[in-house]
């Protein structure tokens, strides 16, 4: 019986059990009640600690030397062109005459003057206030070899030497206005720009103290002295040909020996420039203003170049245009000559085109150029009409004659300036980052920009990087054509490399493994820096959102991916050949193409006038000036090209080539991500 | 009739070794259950289930909420960052094990008394006895109910242990059901021997249902 009454009762508090455990089980508090179980398969990789990212030290080209005090040096062309001099002692032209005249840009009739001087004379008021140098900038060469001859350096320092030669050149220091009125005069004999000219010796009117190697004054003067005494007029042509050399000419000095630290104006008479491109011992071609300018390290300095063409009246005698030495030269503008009257009604000067660079930090050039516009828009004296009216002078170009009508000063300007891209970084504002496919999220405020990204997943994850686009500096546009390609590597890695038992003497590897430990099982993670294989693969740029936004993305299958971290660099490197120059018409209107058959054919004109004139006598009516207006005209066995473009500035094209040649980039980072990519099972994920 | 009441109401005269035997048996009996939480806790858990604690600060604080202070402290710092440094997540999952280790130590430590407890007090009431055999009875029945009674109880805390803690545990393996529960049942196992083998004199015989040391 007792133990039927035991049954009994335990079969009652079993049922009352079981009755009580149910009612608890429903009105279970949620914090008893059981969850999702996920799998763990790995331990919480949250504990991974990835090293802080390297900053990122990329700066933009140095925006120039320090700006300080304006300095400028003005380097004057004082070549014979420039000076419409003739040179050539037996030439059928008159060095003065009523009839041809020389003095080129710096002409003087009566109380006429050319614009040149005028212009001269607001370059040096553009500076005022800062110290201003001005330089002879002419045929004449001081070689390393003259300099060391006369024991003005002791050695062959590149930059002590290009001091030397700029004291040599120096031909004044903060001078007045009235300096330019001795370079024009009636006559050209020994005037600036004469070859060797006197003038050159100007070492003791300037002061040697105000010189950059004052201790060198007298040796200085000594070797100058030299060099123009030992000059014959008589053997100009002898001497200049052993001065001149395809890659020399006035513009080619002054970029040579500039002084980076101050503002340099170069002017050029663009007929001076005898070639620009040659080729090199290697049979490579060579630029010869972009060596020059490369080796200077202009641009990497983050200086600007500006380039002027100014169109001025002219009046003179040019024995020289682009490497073609003329015997006899191109009479270009000349005096209104009654020759029945025998009476000078007064000058005819023609339009001719000069070049002027101005080199500096971009501040200087912002402030001297602005003052010089300023003062050139104002000037009256500018804005009248010179040159031959009711068709006196006449020319032909392309095969038909040109009437010359009146013209004005003008210009037309260009900066140059290496370029700059925007940064497409994930500091750049308005950047966004996300997972575009796949399972996982972003994970804000930490050093680096990271991706969480589930790893048991089939499929694919795709991470986008979208920024606005900028407008990028330099008049470029970004086009999808001109998109560069993205590139994804490793920077460092965190990952799984191995486990073992977790037991008391487990031995943590050496080097560089965090290890996390779950239950039984000890995993380390090794960092790993540098180049390895990686599951992502780049998907490249895109111009996104109407072309507002760029947009890089890159792609991994998921089943490639390991846990752990992967710190990945996106980049992209804008070239130079995918950055093209804005377009600038008017270098193509006033460029001239000067080929060796043209060459050739105007100095078949001088040769023929040399052989018909050798002993002397008038000149034909049909070189009274630019060797006439008869298209196609025979002369004793020479048919008469065209006039020279001397009108135009041959080469300019060349040049502005060679220019933006020189401050083209290698390359640029456009796009410099740094981001980490966090794969670990779904459950730990941010 | 002298003869027999003195008989009655003379103590039963225990020797000294009878009374180590009994002492002995209640130290191993008692000892199994909490050497086997012991082990489980402190020497088992680091190399077997480590970072594998559930926020059991965080789930008592929300079964009793009237409690707070230190509990609700201990949550708040075993609470994963949402956005922390991996040193801190590091802290919060060692955390998290101290804490359910010192959670499982006192639900167990407080059981293992109670069951203790609980034996002894059956024991004490079973001491005197006019009738052997009657005593003998009650005491089988009374025996019997008690250890339903800490059978309930230990399950009751293991289930609690499971619910509030052990199911929360991903990855579960043999490793947790044997640190985790049979310190419970072992408890209850010691009642009965302790019972069975060192009930009072009275009670028990050689051949009885309560055996003698």
């Amino acid at each position: 019986m007792p133990n039927k009454r035991w049954l009994k009762c335990l079969v009652c508090i079993t049922l009352l059990l079981c009755l009580c455990g149910c009612s608890v089980m429903e009105n279970l508090p949620d914090a008893l009640k059981a969850g999702d179980q996920p799998a763990a398969l790995l331990p919480d990789l949250r504990q991974l600690s990835m090293p802080e990212p390297r900053p990122d030290t990329w700066q933009p080209a140095a925006p120039g030397a320090q700006v300080g005090a304006l300095q400028v040096d003005l380097w004057l062309d004082a070549s014979q062109v420039m000076g419409g001099i003739n040179p050539n002692p037996d030439s059928i032209y008159p060095h003065r005459s009523s009839r041809y005249r020389e003095g080129g840009f710096h002409y003087r009739y009566e109380g006429q003057t050319g614009w040149y001087e005028t212009l001269l004379r607001h370059l040096l008021a553009a500076g005022e206030g800062s110290r201003i140098r001005v330089l002879r900038n002419g045929n004449e060469q001081f070689t390393d070899e003259q300099l060391l001859a006369a024991g003005l350096a002791q050695s062959s320092d590149p930059e002590t030497l290009r001091s030397l030669r700029r004291d040599l050149l120096t031909y004044a220091v903060d001078p007045m206005p009235s300096l330019f009125n001795d370079f024009s005069a009636p006559g050209m004999d020994g005037s600036f720009y004469s070859l060797y000219t006197p003038k050159m010796d100007r070492i003791a009117a300037v002061g040697g103290q105000r010189l950059e190697n004052p201790a060198q004054a007298d040796a200085m003067a000594a070797l100058v002295q030299s060099a123009v005494t030992g000059y014959n007029p008589r053997r100009f042509e002898q001497t200049i040909s052993g001065l001149l050399t395809p890659a020399f000419s006035p513009l080619t000095t002054a970029l040579e020996n500039l002084d980076l630290n101050r503002l340099s104006v170069i002017t050029c008479d663009p007929l001076t420039l005898r070639r620009l491109s040659g080729t090199a011992e290697d049979g490579s071609p060579v630029g010869y203003v972009e060596t020059l300018l490369r080796q200077r390290g202009v641009f990497d300095r983050g200086m600007t170049v500006q380039l002027y063409a100014f169109q001025l009246d002219y009046m003179g005698q040019i024995h020289t245009i682009n490497g073609a030495d003329l015997r006899h030269p191109l009479i270009w503008g000349r005096l209104d000559y009654n020759a029945s009257t025998k009476k000078i009604a007064g000058a005819l000067p023609m339009p001719r085109t000069l070049l002027m660079l101005v080199v500096g930090t971009t501040a200087h050039v912002d402030a001297y150029t602005a003052a010089l516009e300023t003062r050139l828009a104002g000037d009256e004296s500018l804005k009248e009409l010179r040159g031959p009216q009711k068709g006196q002078l006449r020319y032909t170009k392309a095969g038909e004659a040109v009437t010359q009508e009146p013209f004005g000063f003008s210009w037309e300007t260009l900066r140059i300036t290496r370029h700059s891209v925007s940064r497409y970084t994930p500091a750049a504002a308005g950047m966004t980052l996300s997972l575009s496919e796949g399972e996982g999220s972003v994970v804000q405020e930490r050093s680096l920009p990271t991706v969480a990204v589930a790893q048991e997943q089939s499929g694919n994850c795709r991470i986008t990087l979208t920024w606005p686009l900028s407008e990028l500096d330099g008049g470029l546009t970004m086009s999808a054509a001109s998109l560069p390609d993205l590139q994804i590597s490793p920077v460092t890695t965190l990952l799984l490399t191995d486990t073992c038992q977790n037991a008391p003497d487990a031995v943590t590897p050496a080097g560089n493994v965090q290890t996390l430990t779950l239950r039984d099982t000890l995993y380390h993670f090794t960092l790993c820096e540098g180049e390895q294989p990686l599951p992502f693969t780049a998907d490249g740029l895109r111009i996104t959102g109407g072309g507002t936004e760029l947009t890089a993305s890159f792609t991994a299958p998921c089943a490639d991916l390991r846990p752990g971290y992967y710190r990945l660099l996106l980049h992209a490197d804008v070239t130079g050949e995918q950055l093209a120059w804005p377009d600038v018409p008017w270098t193509a209107q006033l460029n001239a193409n000067v080929t060796n058959q043209l060459i050739d054919s105007w100095q078949q004109v001088g040769e023929a006038l040399q052989k018909r004139h050798k002993n002397g006598g008038s000149v034909p009516n049909l070189f009274w000036h630019a060797w006439g207006d008869k298209p196609g005209y025979e002369y004793i066995g020479v048919t008469i090209p065209d006039c020279p473009p001397v009108y135009a500035a041959p080469r300019l094209s060349e040049l502005v080539t060679q220019l933006q040649d020189a401050a083209q980039i290698d390359s640029l980072p456009l796009v410099y991500a740094q981001l980490d990519v966090f794969v670990a099972p779904a459950a730990q994920l941010p | 009739m002298a003869q027999k009441k003195t008989r009655r109401n003379a103590r039963l005269r225990l020797r000294a070794s009878n009374r180590f035997k009994v002492l002995l048996c209640y130290l191993i009996s008692f000892a199994v259950p909490l050497l086997w939480q012991w082990a489980g806790l402190w020497l088992f858990y680091p190399y077997k289930l480590a970072n594998t604690a559930p926020p059991i600060a965080d789930t008592v604080s929300a079964l009793w909420p009237g409690l707070s202070g230190s509990l609700a402290a201990m949550a708040q710092d075993a609470a994963l960052p949402l956005q922390g440094d991996p040193g801190r997540w590091i802290a919060v999952l060692q955390l998290r094990d101290r804490h359910w280790i010192l959670f499982l130590a006192v639900c167990f430590a407080a059981l293992w008394l109670l069951t203790i407890l609980l034996q002894l007090v059956w024991r004490f009431r079973c001491r005197k006895g006019i009738h052997a055999s009657r005593m003998a009875d009650r005491a089988r029945r009374s025996y019997r109910i008690n250890m339903l009674i800490l059978l309930v109880l230990n399950a009751a805390m293991a289930l609690f242990i499971y619910l509030a803690g052990v199911q929360h545990i991903p990855g579960r393996n043999l490793w947790d059901w044997l640190v985790y529960f049979p310190a419970y049942g072992l408890n209850v196992l010691a009642a009965a021997a302790v019972s069975r083998l060192a009930a009072p004199s009275v009670i028990s015989g050689k051949h009885a249902f309560f055996k003698r040391l």
